[in-house]
């Protein structure tokens, strides 16, 4: 240990990370070094003076009313009953299983409006991402232990169509992820979403639209998986983009 | 959040929560979630202040990061650091979302290589250092609260955190997302230009006078502080 060490070293030493052998060694210097003595000392003096600066202030008593009333409105973690991962008391004979999948279609004959709707709020809103990247692999990676279903990205025919990237959000009950998309400068929005979420969309090969203040939402069950793509875009131009 | 399933210290890796406790209702995780998040609620909106500067914004980053992390409590495991890890969902939300929208500076480059932080040291800082007593007396708490405000973010964090919450530097490399190396780099740069800002800022006020009368080795300091912080020792100790 010589100055330049206790110069380099001297946080490290007060914050306490130090293992016992260097905290000697460091110790042993600054005894015999007066220079070191002082820096050492004005270096403790000021941490202290931190620690004292009363930086820990309250929060707002609303704030707490405020996490509360917010945690209200999301779907409790974990416990989430989905298409894909049935709970073990559902798993019935297929003909059974169908039909049940059939009363949640006519009791929510209305889903596909509810789903536009947050598309488009949600679209307006520009809210920030969870995740950013152009690598389909990366976003499939981030929400892989956040969703209870498998991210599949759509495949647009646009090449222009630009990754910009998602974030987890819910629609009603169901968790979805929302990715973002650039095409040719205008912003799409692309709600991933349980099927179930889109229970009135019955047709698997057309896309059923519903305008949204001057937004057009296209929705559609793919392999699986339902969509909800959203963008000020004319129907006839997103159309294309979402075509096979 | 890989980071923090980590081993226990007897080597194996803890049951996460979700699988540990997977059957309680959705009432008793929210209660729980409550149970352990809520007693953090004043040292995240302390954090939050610091990193929005303004009361709005700090409750808003908050609200939001508390509910990222009821959304991701499944992956918190019950037992390990959570005021760790709602510090690290909170950097996170800061970073990733209100500084793209309020568009504050970023820091460029940790500036270092091989584990090795810069040997950089500024003349005042090292001066400021002499000053000692006089220096730490005249600084006031809305001084000191300027100063870490007019840090970049990365830098008022890793202070914060280290000395306000007292989090280890290892904790700290879980919350900022980055090397044990780069925590202590920027905490050894953060508090440097701390004590630079608050030693010139004293001098203006004129609440401490100048040990060193002129700094003409300036330069010299930048090549090697022990030198320039010898002569001064030996100078003064002339003095006395
Ligand atoms: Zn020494």
């Amino acid at each position: 240990m010589d100055c330049r060490d206790v110069d380099k070293f001297v946080h490290a030493y007060l914050d306490g990370e130090f293992v016992e052998d260097d905290r000697v060694a460091f110790a042993a210097h600054v005894e015999s070094c007066a220079h070191c003595r002082r820096i050492v000392r004005f270096e403790q003096g000021f941490k202290q003076r931190l620690r004292d600066c009363d930086l820990r202030e309250r929060a707002p008593t609303r704030l707490q009313a405020r996490i509360q009333s917010a945690l209200d409105q999301e779907p409790a973690p974990v416990v989430v009953v989905s298409w894909w991962r049935r709970p073990a008391w559902v798993a019935v004979p297929a003909g059974m299983a169908a039909a049940a999948v059939l009363v949640v279609t006519l009791v929510s004959p209305q889903d596909s409006s509810v789903v536009a709707e947050q598309s488009v709020r949600w679209h307006r809103s520009g809210l920030p991402m969870d995740v950013q990247g152009k690598q389909d692999d990366e976003i499939r990676r981030f929400f892989r232990d956040k969703v209870p279903f498998a991210v599949k990205l759509p495949r647009f025919h646009d090449p222009s169509a630009k990754l910009v990237g998602a974030r987890l959000t819910n629609l009603r009950e169901h968790q979805a992820v929302c990715l973002t998309y650039l095409v040719k400068g205008q912003r799409v929005s692309v709600f991933v979403v349980d099927p179930q979420a889109l229970s009135d969309v019955h047709d698997q090969r057309n896309v059923t639209w519903r305008g949204v203040r001057g937004y057009n939402v296209g929705m559609f069950v793919s392999g699986g998986t339902g969509y909800a793509v959203t963008s000020e875009m004319d129907r006839k131009n997103l159309v294309r983009l979402i075509s096979h | 959040m890989a980071l923090f399933r980590r081993k226990t210290k007897e080597g194996s890796t803890r049951v996460p929560f979700s699988s540990g406790k997977g059957g309680l209702s959705a009432r008793q995780l929210r209660v729980h979630f409550e149970a352990e998040a809520l007693p953090y609620l004043d040292a995240l909106f302390a954090m939050a202040l610091r990193l929005t500067r303004d009361e709005r914004d700090a409750e808003d980053l908050v609200q939001d990061a508390m509910v990222r992390a009821y959304r991701f409590f499944d992956s918190y495991e019950s037992g390990t650091n959570i005021k760790a890890w709602l510090f690290r969902i909170l950097t996170n939300t800061f970073y990733n979302d209100i500084r793209k929208t309020k568009n504050i500076k970023r820091l460029e480059s940790d500036a270092e290589t091989g584990g090795h932080f810069e040997r950089f040291i500024s003349a005042s800082s090292v001066q400021g250092r002499f000053a000692e007593d006089a220096l730490l007396d005249s600084l006031t708490n809305e001084k000191i609260k300027e100063a870490i405000d007019s840090l970049l973010p990365e830098f008022a964090t890793v202070v914060i955190l280290c000395d306000v919450h007292g989090f280890s530097y290892k904790e700290i490399a879980e919350i900022a997302d980055c090397p044990v190396g780069t925590v202590m780099s920027r905490l050894y740069r953060a508090r440097k230009q701390l004590q630079d800002k608050l030693y010139l800022e004293a001098l203006e006020r004129g609440v401490i006078q100048p040990k060193e009368t002129a700094d003409p080795e300036g330069d010299e300091v930048r090549e090697g502080a022990e030198t320039t912080d010898l002569t001064s020792y030996r100078r003064r100790k002339e003095q006395v």
